[in-house]
């Protein structure tokens, strides 16, 4: 793996350790973000992330 | 009217462990402990009595779990529910609090002097572990929960939290690497410039 590559993959994933931190914060303020727990506890859990993540972003920009 | 019809069924069938609950966080509240929400202690949430008070003590999450000792196994299922507190992400410490029997029929006049004056059994339990079922008065919580605190902050569980954090990046950025092309999605994703590739590859 290309040490570039590899920078990129922990930056991503990184970014998306980051925005679950968050969403477990939100969930504790906002009663329609579901917390991480009962977000991965869906059967399809991209799809919910997907729709967390949606309802963050409306959130953000309301 | 609705405030005098509770209270007359507080005195026919004893005070419900939920007002002793809220009761109590008001205390906490009131003496600077915690930091409850208005949500928990208003007229509004009085009417609706929620199941647990929570509050929040130096950034953190905690959770009064209180209970009657006038029914049997009060300490084992205070402790069950705690434990669910925590692992369900509820509140980061939970605090078990067993009530004498003699509050169960307080005056509401004078609940709030006997909170401050009553011995409990507190239990608590947090992200760190539990404690035992210690006799404490409300001033004795107050240390109790700073113990806790500092056990749940200590240097080893965060050290440990971080490594926790750091290895689940690492095993997330391999099978980010399993799929070809991702890295350039993700390039493009992530707006990583060029000229800051081209910099790295050049070092």
């Amino acid at each position: 793996m290309a040490s570039n590559d590899l920078r990129i993959y922990r930056v991503a994933s990184l970014t998306l350790a980051n925005a679950m931190l968050f969403q477990e914060l939100i969930s504790q303020r906002e009663g329609h973000v579901r917390p991480l727990r009962k977000t991965v506890e869906s059967l399809d859990i991209v799809g919910e992330f997907n729709r967390q993540y949606r309802f963050r972003t409306d959130l953000q920009s309301s | 009217m609705a405030r005098t019809s509770r209270r007359s069924a507080d005195r026919s069938q004893g005070l419900r462990e939920e007002v002793l609950n809220v009761k109590l966080a008001e205390l906490l509240s009131r003496s600077g402990l915690l930091s409850v929400p208005e949500s928990i202690l208003s007229e509004d949430a009085r009417r609706r009595l929620p199941d647990v008070a929570i509050g929040d003590y130096w950034g953190v999450r905690v959770v009064l779990e209180g209970r009657i000792a006038d029914r049997p196994n009060v300490e084992g299922t205070l402790e069950t529910d705690c434990l669910r507190r925590i692992e369900e992400g509820i509140a980061s410490i939970a605090i078990a609090v067993r009530y004498p029997p003699e509050l169960r029929y307080s005056d509401w006049v004078t609940l709030e002097e006997k909170l401050r004056t009553v011995t409990f059994r507190i239990k608590v339990f947090s992200e760190a572990g539990a404690g035992e079922w210690i006799d404490s008065d409300l001033e004795g919580l107050s240390a109790i929960l700073r113990r806790a605190y500092e056990s749940l902050v200590h240097e080893d569980i965060v050290n440990a939290s971080v490594e926790e954090l750091r290895q689940s990046i690492e095993v997330a950025s391999r099978q980010l690497a399993a799929s070809p092309g991702t890295a350039g999605r993700l390039r493009n994703l992530l707006v990583v410039p060029r000229r800051q590739e081209a910099d790295q590859h050049g070092e």
